[in-house]
């Protein structure tokens, strides 16, 4: 029984989790949407043991740090994160509904980590930039940005499907298009908040590792970018003839530079944070 | 003119403006990710063809230098100009929405509202009166006013209303942020040095531009060394150093990765390090008459083969070549021959390469000196932008997750029995109805 078993039975875990929130949509039935919970908070508690016995092991081979230091460990960690913002909001918003599309992030993320020839899912120690305290404050609140931005996107589709199909098939069961949107607003403060928290250990902790609080090294300027086109949405809720559609939208776009700093940067811009790529 | 400059204006105190100029420095800053940053004038043209219309844009534009391009810079210029106008347009109305005294309150006002409610109790007036004020003193309502007339009695409470200056605070922070990057990039440095180990300097190379600077002591690498994971990965660089004030040791520190040294407010990092070579034990053979000759080379002078009319000297080393480990170049001229050059593998003795005009050439002892890379730099604003970062976090908290809330209350005594009118304003709409609601079971409560 060691970490990467558990992990990888994580990985169908999510599978297994999105199917049953696919469920809820096509039968119309609430009992998938409860056993999608119940999955969702089991897998969620697994994947976390996982994780720490993950730790445990680092130490065990003398490398003891954080998982939270390559692809595979950030892959695995954003997974976890997706979910468990997802879960956090589920608490106090009808939102069971969007489920299908944070769980199907969890899984692809997940997948890719296991099965991906690319990722090295070794324990590897920590190279001497890494080796900070900086490190784990930097990481998990900028994942919790990331995920919540994720969660955004699934509540952004459903919102931009709903107000185009109304209520023909499958998308009669999405909840509200106002309560999305109201939704969708929170999800995006709670992300935001976290995202510039991500970006200002990051720069304090560059500061007092090379001396410079900002380089424009490409993840730096794309997490900055992400950044940005959030600030720009919060502002333009404010804004009178902007509609929701167009917010919504503007968030799928958020999103897209989501992904793109956190793997477009890696696979075809080179900076400070190649040693994310393998 | 005037109505230009006016509606020009008008478009800086905009949120209209402030949405725009985001998403213009988002874009712009994705063309500096996508264009090579740091490139001369000469490889972007050597990149694209001399005659390629987008090398020409990309010089004009000074896109290789984006960040640091004057209509970049000017954008974020403009977004500091946009903050300021707006918090200076809207400051005062938020002052006078803090400081708003209502002069008298009716009933009929208050039902205007979105969030009304009213009770009736058979208490008298100042029963009511007296336990709605105990009700608000227990809840941490602050007092703002109180009417008191002829069988009415009036109160507006508050709660977390500092909270209505979150949002300036956010934007004071961003500003701090921007000066003090400013303050940085025009007061203080940034730059590079290379120390041998066993040399001292007080040469900085700065970053960006071609110009030195001089430090007022001096810094000595006195050992540079790398330490190793088991498994072979290099798990720390490490550069053991002294600082001379007048030839005097004042300071030793030892700088990592992550462990900077700062001493008279110039910060020094671990950031690349090398190797050269200084001296080496070579074995020439002739080839012609396979007579053998042990040479020590340096850098810094050129040995004559003995007997014939040729010298040589080391001229470059590399830690590893081509996978084949260390190698040594050694230049040679001989008489009446062009000069000519040869990497020797140091480690493979016998590789048929290792030869330079009629000579094998085997390496016996190398003596490889480290010299450690450390980034310099003295930033006398780095402590506004850290202010600002804390602040940027705490007032973006305080903004979305602090609620500024203002309750009306009206009390009147209509013959036998005592109505209560009672409404709620918060400057977060979207979660006042259900804080109502409790805020009424609340009352209802103690009436």
């Amino acid at each position: 029984m060691n970490s990467s078993f558990i992990l990888s039975l994580t990985t169908y875990g999510w599978l297994i989790c999105s199917i049953l929130y696919m469920g809820l949509l096509v039968f119309r039935r609430i009992f998938f949407g409860k056993l999608a919970v119940i999955g969702s908070i089991i897998v969620l508690i697994a994947q976390l043991a996982g994780m720490m016995l993950r730790w445990k092991e680092s130490y065990d081979l003398g490398i003891g740090h954080i998982p939270l230091s390559n692809l595979y460990e950030s892959l695995v960690f954003g997974s976890w994160s997706i979910m468990f913002v997802y879960l956090l909001f589920l608490r106090k918003w009808r939102i069971i509904e969007i489920g299908i599309i944070p769980s199907l992030l969890a899984f692809l993320a997940m997948a890719y980590a296991s099965f991906s020839p690319n990722v090295e899912s070794r324990i590897q120690p920590l190279i001497p930039a890494l080796k900070s305290n900086w490190l784990t404050a930097h990481v998990i609140t900028c994942f919790l940005g990331y995920a919540a931005f994720a969660v955004s996107f699934g509540a952004s589709m459903a919102y931009i499907v709903k107000t185009k199909y109304e209520d023909r098939g499958l998308f009669k069961f999405i909840p509200d298009a106002k309560n999305l949107d109201k939704f969708n607003h929170q999800v995006i403060i709670f992300g935001f908040l976290w995202l510039t928290i991500g970006i200002l250990t990051g720069a304090v902790w560059a500061n007092s590792a090379w001396g410079s609080y900002w380089s424009w090294d490409p993840k730096e300027t794309w997490s900055l970018i992400t950044w940005l086109v959030y600030a720009a949405i919060l502002h333009a809720r404010s804004l009178q003839n902007w509609s929701s559609r167009r917010i919504a939208i503007l968030s799928v776009v958020g999103f897209g530079c989501v992904l793109f700093t956190y793997f477009g940067v890696n696979f075809w811009l080179s900076g400070l944070h190649s040693y994310g790529s393998r | 003119m005037k109505q230009i400059l006016n509606s020009c204006y008008r478009f800086l105190t905009s949120l209209r403006c402030a949405v725009i100029i985001l998403l213009l420095l988002a874009v712009a800053s994705i063309l500096g990710t996508l264009l090579p940053q740091g490139m001369t004038e000469e490889g972007i043209l050597a990149l694209y063809g001399e005659t390629s219309l987008k090398a020409r844009v990309i010089i004009l534009l000074g896109l290789t230098d984006l960040y640091h391009s004057l209509w970049f810079q000017a954008l974020i210029g403009i977004l500091a100009v946009n903050i300021s106008l707006c918090t200076a347009e809207r400051f005062p109305k938020t002052l006078k929405l803090w400081s708003h005294e209502d002069k008298d309150l009716h009933p009929e006002r208050l039902r205007k509202f979105s969030n009304f409610s009213e009770f009736t109790s058979q208490k008298n007036l100042d029963e009511v009166t007296s336990q709605l004020k105990n009700f608000f003193n227990i809840n941490r309502w602050k007092t703002l006013k109180e009417i008191n007339r002829e069988q009415r009695w009036a109160g507006v409470f508050t709660k977390g209303q500092v909270f209505l200056f979150s949002v300036y605070g956010v934007h004071a922070s961003v500003l701090l942020i921007l000066i003090g990057a400013f303050a940085g990039s025009v007061l203080g440095f940034k730059g590079t040095m290379a120390i041998l180990e066993g040399d001292s300097t007080s040469v900085v190379n700065l970053l960006r531009k071609d110009k030195i600077m001089i430090l007022p002591f001096e810094i000595r690498c006195d050992r540079f060394y790398i330490q190793f994971y088991p498994d072979g990965t290099p798990s720390e660089y490490v550069s053991e150093v002294t600082i001379l004030e007048d030839g005097k040791e004042v300071r030793k520190a030892a700088i990592k990765v992550n462990d900077p040294l700062t001493y008279r407010d110039v910060s020094f990092y671990q950031a690349t390090y090398g190797t050269i070579i200084k001296r080496a034990i070579v074995n020439f053979t002739d080839e012609r008459t396979n007579e053998e000759i042990k040479l020590e080379l340096t850098t810094e002078s050129e040995e004559v083969i003995p007997g014939k009319n040729a010298v040589v000297q080391l001229m470059d080393y590399r830690e590893e070549f081509g996978g084949f480990g260390p190698a040594i170049a050694i230049g040679m001229l001989e008489e009446g021959k062009e000069p000519q050059a040869s990497w020797i593998l140091v480690k493979h003795p016998n590789f048929h390469g290792n030869r330079i005009g009629d000579y094998r050439v085997a390496v016996l002892d190398v003596e490889p000196t480290y010299y450690t890379g450390l980034q310099v730099k003295r930033d006398p604003g780095v402590w506004l932008v850290l202010i600002g970062f804390l602040g940027l976090v705490v007032f973006i908290l305080a903004t979305f997750y602090g609620r500024a809330t203002k309750v009306w209350c009206v009390v009147e005594e209509t013959g036998n029995s005592t109505k209560i009118h009672v409404a709620m304003k918060s400057n977060k709409s979207g979660l006042t109805d259900e804080n109502f609601s409790n805020f009424c079971i609340g009352i209802e409560k103690i009436l």
